[in-house]
């Protein structure tokens, strides 16, 4: 399977993995920033006609290749089915705000990206027409059934706990686009898109550490433009949540830029070296993100009880080493910050520069592959 | 496939699948109304062609074996002349007439008297195989005669030195009182042509 | 701890392409056209065979056409080079089976002695010839045997019969052509004539002439 990701913003080129799995082992046969395709992801109905296919070098011809984008009208998110079922009736309008729905916290309310619900759940799916607009309600899908509504497509998969699901949606040109970008006839085929975010999710399922929990793990996933937080009781999704009130790395290297008054070209060698500290800079960006974190964990270990002294940080690259710090001392919490690539057998001739970047393409390609926990 | 099928399928599936019946359909005409019609007429006209070509072949033949037969023709009709004029041929009619007017100069020179024909029943030729058209008989007249035993050898040598091929069917002397006057009988054969095997 | 995989898949099942180059919505279109301009060519190639077997055949029939004549001609001596050859052999049959007795007849009376006196002297007439045999529907067109046997049949008187026998003697040698050495004595008798005061013996001899052969 080969798991590559699409139009990450600021990058040059997509990261690109490819996995085999061999003697009940998996390979990482290739890893590369390749070419991108020719050509924008669309942002409207119009935009589609112009569509570019896109040829894979030949170290990732894979028969399959699961595709990771990142869309600013796509949103991956932890809802109910009556959010779902009103965000499939929103139609395009809400594509820009669907990531959002479920997480945007209430002004005063520190929320887990839940929303509250207008129905309990255990209400029938059966779709029956609204009272107030004559609109036919869409049907809740089925677990993990791509269906379309009103311009989007959505796919849903129950959590844990009951009456939560992790949401996918995209546009549906978008999703077209996507889906004939690699040409037939040609190894690799799509044979999955997902969102980057719910790609994210299954990045660790192979992670030596993780599967020594049992799959009980907190994640702590790092993305250029914010900080995501995922739960897993036994294997099994239990949390998943855009960290409120903070950035990504881009504006924590903003930070320090600004407050340490260096340039963009020296702020991965102060973030990993020790000639400057960079803590007092990092530290006002890391306090919110922290403060969600202690949040989370007590959440887990009340809900659904989780008492975890650690956790992973994944994707983080340079300035790792000092959260782990800040974790360690104000949280009393382990932050370990494995190789993207641990648990694979690295094959002979591949190597890999900056592997936190691949995070979301190892990911895509793990849940392409359909591997669990 | 029913309806179900094909509706499900994908439009540029469907748009191939149509195609593909639609050229197959041109290619079931093709065959049918082009290439089996030509196969036919073609084998039809090799065995046509196969035909003209023995026939040409057996008339090269027969035309590169005319010389030969020319000449074999021209000695057989050598090798038959003398047959030819030894035939007996009815004058007005009568063989008997005809043997008289052969055999007159022969008896009168041998010295029979009161020489008289007849025709005797002609005598059939085996026949060769395969039959030819025109077959020939052995004509049988009858000479009856009186004179001396030594006329009627002297009228037999006579017969043999001048005519060949007329041969004795029969002879028979008749002591009478005079020596001179005995009564003789010959009955002598000649080719003559027969009848016809065939129009 | 095993738990089903994470994958929230935005592809539905009927956009699934197949890596193959060889597609069945590819290939059946393919394949047809290529049956078609198979059957053209094909075609084309029937035609251009046909055209070329029948001028082929024109030109033969042309050919044949052009020596019809003449080959009537040749046919026609053929057949009668043949006719003649049959006559020929026919009448070869003929000659062979010529009797020419002419010079023994003659040598006869100078073996007769003096003591006979010769009285008939006659060949037996040739046996019938059967052209229909019993049961046949059409006559025959020539006899079913080529060999003729006569008798000659010698009859006279004589005194006594050592005359008769230095006669049977005489015609032992020479008279091949005439007799063969068959003979049988029909009879030997006293005769009612006379002479010299006696009474005269009659003799019948028949001798078995050579077979006459109709054959090559």
């Amino acid at each position: 399977m080969t798991g590559v990701e699409l139009f990450s913003a600021g990058a040059e080129g997509c990261r690109a993995v490819r996995i085999v799995y061999k003697k009940k082992v998996w390979h990482l046969s290739a890893a590369d920033v390749i070419k991108a395709p020719n050509g924008e992801l669309p942002t409207c109905w119009e935009d589609t006609p112009h569509q570019p296919t896109w040829d894979m070098p030949h170290a990732f011809q894979a028969p399959h290749a699961a595709i990771a984008v990142n869309s600013a009208m796509g949103s991956f998110a932890q809802s109910t089915p009556d959010a779902v079922v009103q965000d499939m009736m929103a139609g395009l309008d809400a594509a820009h705000s669907a990531a959002s729905n479920a997480t945007k916290a209430e002004p005063g309310k520190k929320r887990f990206g839940i929303k509250r619900d207008i129905n309990p759940p255990g209400t029938p799916k059966s779709a029956t027409p609204s009272a107030d607009s004559g609109i036919r309600k869409p049907d809740f899908p089925n677990a993990g059934e791509c269906v379309s509504a009103n311009g989007r497509r959505f796919v849903a998969r129950p959590m844990v706990e009951p009456g939560f699901h992790l949401c996918a949606t995209l546009p549906e040109f978008q999703s077209l686009w996507l889906s004939r970008l690699l040409p037939e006839g040609k190894r690799p085929t799509a044979s999955s898109i997902q969102v980057a975010e719910s790609a994210l999710m299954a990045s660790v399922f192979l992670q030596p550490e993780f599967r020594a929990s049992n799959g009980n793990a907190f994640v702590i996933f790092a993305r250029r433009d914010a900080f995501f937080f995922a739960g897993y009781k036994n294997g099994e999704p239990v949390l998943w949540l855009k960290c409120p009130s903070a950035g990504g790395t881009d504006a924590m290297r903003a930070t320090v830029m600004k407050t340490l008054g260096v340039d963009e070209s020296l702020v991965d060698s102060i973030l990993n070296e020790s000639l400057i500290d960079p803590r007092p800079a990092i530290e006002p960006f890391a306090r919110p993100i922290f403060a969600q974190l202690e949040l989370s964990l007590a959440y887990l270990a009340t809900k659904h009880s989780l008492k975890l002294d650690k956790a992973f940080l994944m994707g983080m690259g340079p300035g790792a080493s000092y959260l782990s710090a800040y974790a360690e001392e104000s949280l009393k919490l382990k932050l370990v910050s494995p190789d993207t690539f641990n648990g694979l057998v690295i094959d002979k001739g591949v190597k890999v520069a900056d592997s936190p970047s691949y995070l979301v393409a190892l990911g895509a390609a793990i849940a392409g592959a359909e591997v669990s926990a | 496939m029913n309806g179900s099928v094909f509706d499900n399928m994908a439009p540029n599936a469907k748009r191939s699948f149509v195609v593909s019946a639609v050229l197959a359909a041109i290619a079931t005409v093709l065959y049918l109304f082009c290439v089996q019609p030509a196969e036919d007429q073609l084998t039809k006209t090799k065995a046509e062609l196969s035909d003209l070509q023995d026939r040409q072949a057996r008339m090269n033949n027969d035309l590169k074996s005319a010389s030969t037969i020319k000449k074999d023709l021209e000695e057989l009709e050598a090798q038959l002349k003398p047959y030819q004029e030894a035939m007996l041929v009815p004058l007005l009619e009568s063989y008997a007439m005809r043997a008289k007017s052969i055999l007159d100069p022969l008896a009168i020179g041998a010295g029979l008297d009161n020489v008289e024909y007849s025709r005797e029943p002609f005598r059939a030729l085996p026949l060769p195989k395969p039959m030819p058209r025109q077959l020939h008989t052995r004509a049988a007249i009858k000479v009856s005669a009186t004179g001396s035993y030594q006329n009627a050898v002297s009228f037999l040598l006579r017969l043999e030195k001048e005519l060949p091929l007329v041969s004795l069917q029969q002879f028979d002397v008749i002591a009478q009182a005079k020596p001179e006057r005995q009564s003789l009988t010959f009955v002598l054969e000649w080719p003559a042509k027969g009848g016809l095997t065939r129009k | 701890m095993k738990a089903s995989s994470v994958h929230l898949n935005l592809l539905k099942p009927g956009e699934l392409r197949s890596s193959s180059p060889i597609r069945l919505r590819v290939m059946l279109p393919i394949g047809a056209i290529l049956a078609c301009a198979g059957l053209l060519l094909w075609w084309g190639m029937l035609f251009t065979q046909l055209l070329m077997t029948k001028a082929q055949a024109q030109g033969i029939a042309g050919d044949i056409a052009a020596k019809e004549k003449e080959h009537a001609e040749a046919i026609q001596q053929r057949d009668l080079a043949r006719e003649l050859k049959l006559q020929l052999e026919q009448l070869d049959y003929y000659k062979a089976g010529v009797r020419s007795v002419g010079d023994d007849l003659s040598k006869l009376a100078e073996v007769v002695p003096l003591r006979v006196q010769l009285k008939e002297l006659h060949f037996s007439p040739p046996k019938a010839q059967i052209l229909q045999p019993p049961g046949a529907k059409i006559p025959l067109f020539g006899p079913t045997e080529n060999v003729e046997t006569q008798k000659l049949v010698i009859a006279g008187l004589t005194t006594k019969e050592t005359p008769v026998v230095s006669l049977m003697e005489s015609l032992e040698t020479g008279f091949e052509g005439l007799i063969t050495r068959e003979r049988k004595i029909n009879s030997f008798k006293q005769d009612a004539a006379e002479a010299e005061g006696r009474k005269l013996l009659s003799f019948e001899i028949e001798y078995t002439m050579p077979e006459r052969r109709f054959a090559k």
